[in-house]
């Protein structure tokens, strides 16, 4: 079996490539181990903002601001709606300290031409009445809205499905063989596949499909524990985003989602007493209704991150068909667009419109 | 929220005889002031008012009654003195409560009182054991005679689970003959229990919520998260109803054959005055005869299997001649009444302006492929739907045991040996949480899970437990015949679920559809957890447990595959939702 391009995995990054190449013309090959967004993708709060340069390292900017609007546009060529919501970004600080960073933010976000607002305490309750009286400050930034993953995982791949492209679930990766700049052969549980372009985009599990061709990335998976709670009437719009990095959303169907910090224990995504009684702390104190609420769920999830915290998107050293799009620690959905479309144009053009330099495989060698 | 009449009709459906209730009290439900009795749940408050839609909920399409009614479809959520979605078949009524029936999801007051602040505990016990009914229950018995102090844990507010559910105890039984043949049971079971009270504590309204590392349990009881460590668990867990989706099942006044029975039986309301009943197995021959007793018009028992062959079944039957003549007198008596009892007939739909106002039956043949014919079609106010029972395996899943599937049950059951034991050391198993087969059998399998989670904690020898249990596996080897004959006269056949249109809704909690279902499952994978992504079924309340089954079901046809190639649905704490409060505590406390 022989297709013009294979991409190995079907989460967030993989079906986002699958979507851009189907669109101009390219019937891909999705294979995927267990299901659609099994993995990081099915663990993401999915908040799509464009932020300053504290939350953005300066390289990903113009990635950011492309698939901010990319995946808005997107949306158009899905079956389902995305379950958008706009409420914007508020930064929240319970502290004075806290308060002085979110000038910084200000700025940083500023300078990116967005208008965003800064507010002492009372302003910060008005804006939000669920905050509880020991905020300090918050910042708007409106540049920002959140959406269910699920729905956009489905919906890239269900778009690239209808231009042709085909999908195959229960297929693992063992290795990849390549000679002579080719793709010689996809090895996995179900036999041989043959291509001519075969883009990785196995999340946490990269390191482990590339490791017969000694390419070495260093990509980890990051747990990160969330809660959910039960759904109750519309509340809040915003993303509501502690210095901590904890933050909450309410989804289109009424639930709380409480996430998360990052853990490295290697591939265990069961939760910890420890994690969520903290959590559970720190989420009530700064917004005490949570405190009426049950937990519905509690569940985690490795998140794929690279060690200088920014993606690996381009060619492998050995084999310049071979893609590598990963490593996009809890970022994936933000990055999906400006990821999926960068890949297609390195697969159809050659290049890509906007630089992916500073996201290369082979920056690792010898560092 | 509105201020609806609480639309009272007439006749107050408690059952007079059989009981003093508790102390008359006044409760409030939408501001209408209303008489309750202590003791009494507020589903059953609203049922005997005539109350059937509790909850309107416009994004699950119609609106909610009493379905379960044990606290396990949270289908009943209403609001209770400012606290939104109290599920109203398990929540007591108190004097000057306040009741609202909801609409949609609700608002937390923040004017309400705060919640009692939460409170770490650990224990450490010798064996605990999960489910205070007779599997439990006996588990606990036969290991506090072995010596070991137990620890019994029971999500209800009274112990004896739901075939042995007592009355609550502000109620008095004045002739507790005439409340049937387990209650008396239940009764002497749990006199049993007190008489050990040295050795057996029990916890009701405790769940076990999650399994941390090392098999901790966490328990969720009133204010308290109790982290719990024990020598041996024994999981009796029980079972749940197999749901069986249809149109217009949503429904109020379509309830699940044990539901009806716990209105009737713990709480002596009539759950309807004219009645179907829908399914298979003797429980609902059972059911029938107690709506009898109750006063109501049984309309019809449709039994989806035929007895047509069972005397190929009548020398294994007669291993229990004492149960056979029980089922035989509930027919009689059935008959007698002049209650037709259809064989081969399915329910295949139900109908009603708000509420449930017709039942449709169909005929299959003995496998359970609809059969052409006409369909029957009967008027009622309440329809019972009982197609058997599925293990509850929720926790000897997170105790991470190993499940098979169970054909002839229809369902996932954990793997264990001749001692009860499953292949986590320590685990053991009793009663239908490990493979559905009845009261008498739960019994005998939790005294020999009390024996060997006794040896396993080191309080008799080996030698010991071997002679105690030499009785009790004579006893469980003859009921094996009766019970694998029960299991293949009132199968559960795949070809159940064909009458599934595309616009049934399947799960209930989050309103979704068989179609979507059907398209999710034509676009993706034979995993329940795609599923569960895709459409959000078996997101909502119940975790699941009134959906995943039939979505199984579904994927097995669809895949054109067998039912024990669906894996079980990964296992999500919590069991049940808990409230986030409970984990407002200091890990470093709790000693």
């Amino acid at each position: 079996m022989h297709s013009e391009v294979i991409i190995i995995g079907g989460g967030v990054i993989g079906t986002a490539c699958a979507y851009f190449l189907s669109k101009r013309g390219v019937k891909v090959l999705v294979l995927e181990r267990s299901h659609l967004g099994a993995g990081a993708s099915g663990t993401t709060a999915s908040i799509v903002s464009i932020g300053g340069s504290s939350s953005t390292p300066e390289p990903l900017q113009p990635l950011n601001v492309e698939s901010y609007h990319l995946i808005l546009d997107a949306e158009k060529d899905f079956e389902r709606p995305l379950e958008i919501i706009r409420g914007g970004l508020l930064y929240t600080a319970m502290n004075k300290q806290e308060a002085l960073e979110l000038h910084t933010f200000d700025k940083e976000i500023r300078r990116m031409g967005i208008d965003c607002k800064l507010m002492d305490g009372p302003e910060a309750r008005r804006e939000e009445p669920l905050l509880c009286s020991e905020v300090t400050a918050a910042l708007l930034n409106p540049a920002n809205y959140h959406l269910n993953p699920f729905r956009l995982v489905d919906g890239y791949l269900g778009a690239a499905l209808g231009k042709g492209s085909r999908v195959e679930y229960g297929v693992e990766v063992h290795s990849i063989e390549v000679s002579n700049d080719r793709i010689d052969r996809v090895v996995t549980n179900k036999g041989d596949y043959h291509a001519d372009w075969a883009v990785v985009a196995g999340g946490a599990y990269t390191p482990q499909i590339l490791s017969s061709l000694s390419v070495q990335i260093p990509i980890v998976p990051a747990r990160g524990q969330v809660i959910l709670t039960e759904a109750c009437q519309r509340m809040t719009d915003h993303v509501i985003m502690f210095l901590n990095h904890l933050y909450i959303r309410q989804t289109v169907s009424g639930n709380f989602y409480l996430g998360s910090h990052t853990e490295f224990v290697g591939f265990e995504n069961r939760i910890t007493l420890e994690k969520i009684t903290a959590f559970t702390k720190a989420f009530v104190q700064a917004v005490p209704l949570l405190g009426r609420l049950r937990a519905l769920r509690f569940f985690a999830g490795f998140r794929p991150i690279c060690e200088d915290n920014l993606p690996v998107i381009g060619p492998v050293p050995c084999c310049p068909r071979l893609i590598v799009a990963s490593g996009h620690g809890r970022t994936g959905v933000r990055f999906s667009a400006g990821t999926g479309k960068a890949v297609s144009e390195l697969i159809l053009d050659g290049e890509t419109e906007h630089s992916i330099e500073a996201f290369a495989v082979d920056r690792f060698a010898g560092g | 929220m509105d201020n609806k009449s609480p639309g009272q009709t007439g006749k107050d459906q408690r059952i007079e005889t059989g009981v003093h209730r508790g102390k008359e009290i006044e409760i409030f439900i939408n501001n209408h002031r209303i008489r309750a009795y202590e003791g009494e749940t507020i589903g059953a408050v609203l049922t005997a008012i005539g109350i059937r839609q509790v909850r309107h909920a416009p994004q699950l399409k119609d609106s909610r009654g009493l379905y379960c009614c044990m606290g396990s479809c949270y289908g009943c959520l209403v609001t209770v003195n400012g606290r939104p979605n109290e599920r109203a078949c398990v929540t007591p009524v108190q004097a000057g409560q306040q009741i609202t029936l909801q609409e949609g999801f609700g608002r937390p007051d923040m004017t309400s009182p705060d919640p009692t602040p939460a409170r770490l505990v650990r224990r450490e016990v010798p064996l605990v054991i999960i489910g205070g009914g007779p599997g439990g229950l006996s588990a606990a018995i036969a290991a506090a005679n072995a010596g070991l102090k137990v620890l019994v844990i029971d999500e209800n507010l009274q112990p004896g689970g739901q075939i042995y559910r007592q009355l609550p105890e502000t109620f008095q039984a004045l002739e507790p003959g005439r409340l049937g043949v387990d209650y008396v049971d239940g009764r002497s079971l749990l006199k049993t229990v007190q008489d050990l009270s040295d050795a057996i504590t029990i916890w009701n309204d405790a769940l076990v919520w999650s399994v941390f590392e090392s098999n901790q349990l966490a328990i969720a009881r009133g204010n308290e998260l109790v982290l719990l460590d024990a020598k041996a668990i024994v999981v009796a867990t029980g079972a749940t109803e197999r749901p069986l989706p249809v149109p217009g099942w949503t429904l109020p006044g379509v309830m699940t054959a044990g539901g009806a029975q716990v209105l009737l039986k713990s709480q002596r309301v009539r759950p309807g005055q004219r009645v179907l009943l829908a399914g298979s197995g003797p429980l609902q021959l059972v059911v029938a005869n107690q709506m009898l007793d109750a006063g109501m018009d049984v309309v019809a028992v449709a039994e989806s299997n035929t007895t047509a062959g069972a005397w190929r079944f009548l020398p294994d039957l007669m291993h229990q001649p004492g149960l056979m003549i029980q089922g035989l007198k509930y027919i009689y008596r059935l008959k007698r009444a002049g209650v037709p009892i259809l064989q081969s007939h399915v329910l295949q739909g139900l109908q009603g302006n708000q509420e449930v106002q017709q039942a449709f039956l169909g005929k299959v043949d003995s496998r359970c492929r609809p059969v052409s014919g006409e369909t029957k079609r009967f008027d009622v106010d309440t329809v019972c739907i009982g197609y058997g029972l599925i293990p509850t395996t929720w926790v000897t899943s997170m105790l991470g045991c190993t499940h098979f599937y169970e054909p002839m049950i229809g369902g996932w059951a954990p793997q264990f040996n001749e001692n009860m034991q499953t292949d986590q050391p320590g685990v053991f198993v009793a009663g239908d949480g490990a493979g559905i087969a009845g009261v008498l059998v739960a019994k005998m399998e939790g005294t020999l899970a009390g024996l060997y989670a006794a040896v396993h904690a080191g309080s008799i020898s080996e030698d010991k437990a071997v002679r105690a249990a030499r009785p009790v596996r004579k006893k469980l080897a003859g009921m094996g015949k009766f019970r694998r004959a029960i299991d293949r006269m009132y199968r559960t056949y795949p070809d159940l679920y064909a009458n599934i249109t595309d616009d049934t809704i399947v799960c209930r909690c989050e309103g979704i559809s068989a179609g979507e279902i059907r398209k999710a499952i034509r676009q993706g994978t034979m995993n329940l957890n795609d599923i569960k992504k895709r459409t959000r079924s078996g997101m909502g309340y119940c975790q699941g447990t009134n959906c995943l089954p039939t979505i199984a079901a579904m994927l097995a046809r669809e895949f054109d595959a067998q039912a024990e190639e669906i894996p079980m649905m990964t296992i999500r704490p919590p069991a049940r939702p808990i409230p986030l409060k409970l984990l407002m505590v200091n890990m470093e406390s709790g000693n």
